[in-house]
């Protein structure tokens, strides 16, 4: 190919060379500065997100853009408020008796300001969270210069490695992010790829940053548009033939949907108790991804001089009552001990111990989604409060 | 070189540089999220 446009360019008398590759190379920049100016930017809506829309809040909400957006995170405006990024997965949530909400919004209604300022909550609210992408998210929370920071580490898996990435559209911004950390490198090369980097920095240009938006509009205009009459099958009325186990695999997205069918540990056919108790089995065994990368959330948070809690959610209460799963809990708990001297900083709290052991009544749908938070959103604002005098801060604490 | 090869071989270099810039922004907006058209391999 390069022989026959070396032959047509020679036919228009046009001899490249190293000079016309750099003014190629400057003409491409031009092109794409141009586009970027004439391009509208874009931005996610916020209260279009379902998070937001079900539990709305003027204070509070999710920034997190759709799975599959490399944008990944919208911060709102750091100004005149006390900005706090809450860093966390479904654990946040609170779903029972017709009541959605999020700890954030009832711990915010706790703490109305701070230093005179009204307290604003952005979440890095990410569904399915994984090691990994809390990462990712504190990285973000770091660059948005946020006034405190909050992290809550699953228990289930925060050192759990049938799942430790689960958001890849958050890779270019971390790899762009880990440029200038060389301690993350090892793990950014077991996680991420050349094209992160490329998009990453690519995305200091809105109109490639904007590209999961335009690509949804684009979508929208031609997805209708076909050269091909492919009308829809008629309806047999049979019942459609059950995917090969092959093809079932194959719909899986997500690694831990595999994982969760094939884990070594437990055969699926097991009862759920039998398979909870083996995933938190899973947890309190060695893995060395989930400890270099929860190393790297202590080290990140520690070099900062932000305020910053780490707790570890709670889980249910019967889970903390059955002998053979507390055992892995306490493990659990151990294991997340260890990363203590990664986390010793003065502007940094860090509690291995499941924050459930006290907030005694919570309500759970399961062994970790809340139905109910009970007493926790109170203990979480006294632990907020009790960290921001202590950062020197002026919070106005109103209980419940 | 004649100064009308040398405008000419300029006029390439501009096309080609331009155009590799556009190509470049199609493929991002067409390489993302729910895209028909999804070219992740590049």
């Amino acid at each position: 190919v390069i022989d026959r446009l070396l032959a047509l360019f020679e036919r228009v008398h046009f001899s490249p060379s190293w000079a016309s590759l750099a003014r190629i190379a400057a003409w491409f920049v031009i092109g794409v500065l141009a586009i970027d100016l004439l391009a509208p930017d874009k931005r996610p809506d916020l209260t279009a997100d379902r998070y937001n829309a079900a539990a709305p809040d003027p204070w509070v909400r999710s920034i997190t853009a759709p799975r599959g957006d490399p944008r990944g995170f919208t911060p709102t405006t750091n100004d005149d408020v006390f900005k706090i990024a809450w860093v966390g997965g479904s654990e946040l949530q609170s779903i029972g008796n017709g009541v959605y909400t999020f700890l954030p919004i009832e711990v915010r209604k706790q703490i109305p300001q701070v230093d005179g300022r009204p307290v604003s909550i952005d979440m890095y609210f990410v569904s399915g969270m994984r090691l990994a992408d809390e990462y990712a998210a504190v990285l973000a929370a770091i660059d948005n210069d946020v006034d405190a920071i909050v992290i809550s580490l699953n228990p289930v898996w925060a050192l759990n490695d049938l799942a430790v990435h689960g958001w890849d559209n958050l890779d270019p911004a971390v790899a762009r992010d880990l440029l200038t950390r060389p301690g993350a490198w090892p793990v950014a090369a077991s996680l991420l790829g050349p094209g992160d980097l490329l998009w990453g920095v690519a995305s200091a240009a809105d109109v490639i940053d904007d590209r999961y938006q335009w690509g949804v509009r684009i979508h929208d205009n031609v997805s209708e548009l076909s050269l091909i009459d492919d009308p829809a099958p008629e309806p047999s009325g049979a019942d459609p033939e059950p995917l090969s186990e092959l093809d079932q695999i194959r719909a899986m997205t997500i690694p831990v949907e595999f994982w969760g069918r094939y884990a070594p540990t437990v055969d699926p056919t097991e009862p759920l108790a039998v398979r909870q108790a083996a995933l938190f089995e899973r947890s309190a065994q060695s893995s060395p991804i989930n400890d270099a990368i929860l190393d790297l959330i202590g080290d990140a948070v520690s070099a900062t001089d932000i305020p910053t809690i780490v707790y570890t959610a709670a889980v249910n209460d019967e889970v903390l009552a059955d002998p053979a799963i507390a055992t892995h809990v306490e493990d659990i708990e151990r294991r997340l001990g260890e990363h203590a001297a990664a986390f010793d900083a003065d502007n940094v709290r860090f509690d291995p111990t499941t924050i459930g052991r006290r907030a005694p009544g919570m309500v759970f749908n399961d062994v970790l989604h809340v139905g109910e938070l009970g007493p926790l959103a109170e203990v979480m604002a006294g632990d907020l409060c009790d960290l921001f005098v202590d950062s020197g801060l002026t919070p106005e604490c109103e209980p419940p | 070189m004649k100064l009308r090869h040398r405008l000419r071989a300029y006029a390439i270099e501009a096309v080609i540089g331009l155009g590799l810039a556009a190509l470049v922004v199609v493929v991002a907006w067409t390489s993302s999220g729910e895209v028909p058209f999804v070219y992740r391999g590049l």
